[in-house]
């Protein structure tokens, strides 16, 4: 199996050539410094690339891997974030955060319902006060919060 | 130079700006408690409430957040041998067995007055070292600008990971994030794909929060619902706030510790200045058979260290616009969103500003003695009972809400969500994150330099490797790229001899 170093050299080689080629349409002097940061970039994820293959890193025994359990946990706390950021601009930065605090921390296991409805909706209500009010910075139009207005 | 730095004392004498450094160092060490959160990430979700203040108070605040997080740690390592920072893993070593003979307040104490000594001393050190470097630095033209730009890149890509090549690439990405956009001197577009948002480029917080933010958070929660069964009770030990130490039992300690931190904040890379300034108290102390047994200068010396390199890693952040650390990047970041330049025209430009700040990391190094004592141990100790698992989200919604208020734009929480995926995917990857950070924050001026350097020379690269302070920055560099290389190929050839393959890292530095 290519190894973690193998894959991201790949993908930063490929990433750098891209922003390089890309580059070729600026002109005027501005393709200089991207273009140079993407040869630096493809020349330094080459060595990483050949170090990956002729010299592979060995992992010490006992040394602690990630469970698929770990990765799971992590791929949901992603997604779930990744939902909540596109909600915000539908349902309004407070009813959106509300719905993302219980829904997150329900997936991650925490089920003190009471402890977890009360802090959702005071820390959200206090973070937009200070927002709205406070700094005088609006945030995105909510459909509960909004009525207050 | 007098006049300014007394001028820098009187600015801070504002109702906002003490209620600043106040809320500042509360709020630090309330993070810093929280395992798994510190000095950069509550810097970065802070940064974005910054936005609408006032210069002073916004760095008032953040000098708070940062003198505080530091003392913060100690908590959780005393009481519950959790060290909620890295350098409060050697404060557990003395702290908790301190706890466990019944003095965990005295302790907290002690940890306060030694963080507020080596906080105090090391933000002395910035106040005078500062001005003379920044006036050599102020002679410097744009060739020697960028390759002082170059030589701080150089540095945190090699010293603040443990792989060079992922530190340069890392760099690199972070130089490249800061092309995009409108090129200001011949008003291209550049990797902006059409999306008008972009035509302004990538804001400098959504990189900042996205990536020291997003993924500490989801890292917090999956480790805490791993260990949701093992959290002992903050409340394990009796706080009784006695005083177990002397004068003449911990100088030495304090000592020994200030001068290394402030040495370690200076020269940025050590990771182990704890640990140095452990081993050396131990070396200087006449009871050193205490150690790792409750001994108060092994506790004194690790709390002080902790704090001691707080403002003197802003000694080349501010004279020279060179970031060593996460959070010096983070404070850099701070000053060009208040509108400063870092770098030595700032002590001319805007002195009143540079060492208002500076006394403000005195004084909430000061305010860790009130606050950082028994406040912390019977009020701020409290936070250890917040389930972690709540936490998450909280971070999650500050760091979105902050980086929308920054410029009312969700392309900015879309960009910080983005970044948050891509800071996960370099952790997993072995990547550090701090040369991306120092890359966005550097790399404007960089370039602008380089393209104003060729402008001044008709397009001659000589201009850049042909003056004296140009080649000292450009041999600096050299050897600190190709040393750890060297190192490298060293270390290849003798396990190839050997037929050893390599051995894998520990994990670069968060």
């Amino acid at each position: 199996m290519a190894s973690k170093d193998t894959i991201s050299s790949i993908v930063v080689f490929l990433f750098s050539l891209s922003a390089y080629v890309l580059a070729a349409d600026f002109g005027g002097g501005a393709e200089l410094f991207p273009r140079g940061l993407a040869i630096i970039m493809m020349v330094v994820s080459a060595l990483m690339f050949v170090r990956a293959v002729f010299w592979p890193k060995m992992v010490p025994e006992g040394t602690p891997r990630m469970e698929p359990a770990d990765v799971k946990r992590t791929a949901i706390c992603v997604l779930v974030t990744i939902v909540y950021v596109a909600l915000i601009q539908p349902l309004g930065f407070a009813t959106a955060s509300i719905a993302f605090i219980i829904a997150i921390a329900y997936a991650m296991g925490f089920r003190n319902h009471p402890a977890l409805w009360l802090t959702a909706v005071l820390f959200v209500g206090a973070l937009y006060f200070l927002f709205v009010r406070v700094f005088h910075t609006p945030l995105p139009e909510d459909i509960i919060f909004g009525m207050f207005h | 130079m007098f006049n300014d730095i007394m001028n820098g004392l009187l600015a801070l004498l504002d109702f906002w700006t003490i209620v600043a450094m106040v809320a500042g160092t509360s709020l630090g060490i309330c993070l810093g408690a929280l395992p798994g959160i510190g000095a950069t990430l509550g810097i970065a979700l802070a940064i974005p409430f910054t936005y609408g203040m006032g210069p002073l108070p916004a760095l008032a605040l953040l000098a708070g957040i940062h003198n505080g997080s530091s003392q913060g740690g100690a908590i959780p390592a005393i009481l519950l041998n959790i060290p909620g920072t890295p350098g409060s893993i050697v404060t557990s070593w003395d702290g908790n067995p301190l706890a466990e003979q019944g003095k965990a307040g005295g302790a907290i104490n002690l940890s306060a007055i030694s963080c507020a000594v080596g906080g105090t001393l090391s933000a002395l050190s910035l106040i005078l070292l500062a001005p003379p470097l920044a006036k050599i630095a102020l002679s410097f033209g744009p060739p020697e600008i960028f390759w002082v730009n170059v030589f701080g890149i150089a540095t945190v890509a090699a010293l603040l990971g443990d792989d060079l090549l992922k530190g340069l690439l890392a760099a690199c990405f972070g130089l490249l994030i800061s092309t995009v956009g409108l090129d200001n001197v011949s008003g291209h577009e550049r990797y902006t794909f059409g999306m008008l948002d972009l035509v302004n480029g990538i804001s400098m917080i959504a990189v900042m929060v996205g990536m020291f933010s997003f993924p500490p958070a989801w890292s917090l929660a999956v480790r805490a619902r791993k260990e949701a069964l093992q959290n002992k009770p903050a409340e394990r030990y009796k706080i009784i706030s006695e005083r177990i130490w002397t004068l003449a039992g911990v100088w030495r300690a304090w000592a020994v510790a200030s001068f290394i931190g402030i040495i370690n904040g200076i020269l940025p890379g050590s990771a182990i200045a704890s640990f140095i300034a452990y081993n050396e108290a131990k070396r200087v102390s006449k009871t050193p058979e205490r150690f790792g047994k409750g001994s108060i200068e092994g506790l004194g010396a690790a709390e002080c260290v902790n704090a001691a390199d707080n403002a003197s890693a802003l000694i080349p952040t501010l004279t020279l616009g060179v970031p060593g650390s996460n959070v010096a990047a983070l404070i850099l970041g701070a000053l060009l969103i208040q509108g400063f330049q870092p770098g030595p025209q700032l002590f001319r430009d805007a002195p009143t500003i540079v060492y208002g700040y500076s006394w403000a990391l005195v004084f909430t190094a000061l305010l860790l003695i009130p606050l950082g004592g028994s406040v912390a141990s019977r009020v701020f100790a409290n936070v250890l009972r917040i389930p972690t698992l709540i936490l998450l989200p909280l971070i999650l919604v500050i760091a979105c809400a902050g980086c929308f208020a920054s410029q009312n734009s969700m392309f900015d929480v879309y960009m910080a969500a983005t970044f948050g995926i891509v800071g996960l995917a370099m952790i997993r990857f072995d990547f550090p994150i701090a040369p991306v950070i120092i890359g966005v924050v550097l790399g404007a001026k960089a370039e602008f330099n380089l393209r104003v350097s060729l402008m001044m020379s008709a397009g001659d690269y000589g201009i850049l490797y042909d003056r004296p302070i140009c080649i000292v920055l450009i041999v600096l560099t050299a050897l600190i790229i190709f040393f750890p290389l060297y190192r490298m190929y060293k270390d290849w050839r003798q396990r190839r001899k050997d037929g050893t393959p390599r051995q894998a890292s520990t994990g670069p530095m968060h």
